[in-house]
């Protein structure tokens, strides 16, 4: 099983999980998702949250989750790499993001 | 309100919590300085690139939920409704416990809206409106004011606050400071926003008393044909100085400037 299959299974609901460099190029993924896509939003809006970090004081990010009505995107960031799962929408997105960081 | 802000903030670890409308404005927060709802205010209109890029990406148009892992802390994003709920907590935080948190407090906050919207309904007034997309509404007003010109040359030599003649004020018809005026006048797009202004409001406030403050900054709206909602960033900073130049000391003119703008706060 890949390391992306592997953390598929730790997202209640997930679609499909991808790993990406810091500018949004594909290196693996697994499910079926628009990869490219999925790795491309996460990496755009990377430096956005950068932004926010240093306005607020509290640095880089290291993570975000984004939860739609319908879906959620969870990234989260190594360092020049970017994981990035996509799954149903929750609730809770909290714990999610909690456990894929645990997981990765 | 206010409790649900404080059952947030009594959660080990949270910074703070603030719920903001759809305009933008700061209807209840539990914030400590350095933090101000101004700044979130800020961080929501930051936040809306990262909004239009999940949103080219997914068929919905509603986001509900953002959530930041920073270096030191986190910043939690939830929508509701009309109220967008922003909170910060530390990096040790149980996210887990907070999360749960967030969502007792929108259940409340849900039910307050409800009990508002009851009595109107009553009366047969409006119905409710549909959801809006309020995170993007919230930001959509730009908080940060333009850059300050020059300062003028006609400072006022008058040794007391000029307030707007007896009765002048009294005999007219308030001007709005909320988002529904009710003047059917759209916002221009280069409007400064009503967080900002309402954020003027409260500077000013805080050195010549609230009923003062609104009646001149109501006065040098009127002067130049806006409200609180449509007035442009090219007319904002002539209103701050127009209304500093009011005050007889230098001092209050440029410490009332410096917070208007922001200077001083954030």
């Amino acid at each position: 099983m890949s390391t992306m299959e592997s953390l598929l299974n730790t997202v209640p609901g997930g679609k499909g999980a991808a790993r990406a460099d810091s500018a949004g190029n594909v290196i693996e993924y697994s499910g079926p998702i628009d990869a490219e896509t999925v790795c491309a939003v996460a990496a755009m809006s990377m430096n956005t949250l950068d932004e926010v970090g240093a306005l607020l004081g509290l640095g880089s990010a290291k993570g975000w989750s984004i939860v739609s009505d319908k879906r959620a995107m969870y990234v989260h960031r190594r360092a020049d790499e970017l994981i990035v799962v996509e799954a149903q929408a929750t609730k809770t997105p909290e714990t999610v993001l909690k456990k894929i960081g645990q997981a990765v | 309100m206010h409790d649900s802000m404080q059952k947030i903030t009594s959660v080990p670890g949270v910074i703070g919590a603030a719920v903001f409308d759809e305009s933008g404005a700061c209807l209840a927060h539990e914030l400590k300085p350095p933090y101000e709802a101004i700044l979130l205010t800020e961080i929501l209109l930051q936040l809306r690139d990262v909004y239009d890029n999940y949103l080219a990406l997914a068929e919905s148009a509603e986001i509900n939920s953002l959530i930041g892992a920073f270096e030191g802390g986190h910043l939690l994003i939830r929508r509701h409704q009309t109220q967008t709920l922003i909170v910060l907590a530390s990096e040790t935080v149980n996210l887990a416990m907070l999360g749960v948190s967030i969502n007792i407090a929108q259940l409340k906050l849900n039910r307050i809206g409800e009990q508002q919207s009851q009595p109107a309904m009553a009366h047969g007034s409006q119905p409710p409106r549909p959801p809006p997309r309020a995170f993007e509404r919230a930001a959509a007003q730009p908080p940060q004011p333009p850059p300050l010109p020059p300062p003028r040359a006609s400072v006022s030599t008058s040794q007391s606050l000029r307030l707007p003649a007896r009765g002048s004020f009294d005999s007219q018809v308030g001007i709005s400071w909320s988002a529904d005026d009710g003047s059917q006048q759209k916002p221009p797009p280069d409007a400064v926003g009503l967080a900002v202004m309402r954020h003027v409001l409260k500077a000013l406030a805080r050195r010549i008393g609230a009923v003062d403050a609104r009646a001149i900054l109501d006065e040098e709206l009127r002067t130049i044909g806006a409200t609180p909602a449509t007035i442009r960033a090219s007319d904002f900073t002539d209103i701050i100085h127009s209304v500093a130049n009011r005050m007889p000391s230098a001092d209050d003119r440029d410490a009332f400037i410096a917070d208007a703008l922001g200077d001083a706060g954030f």
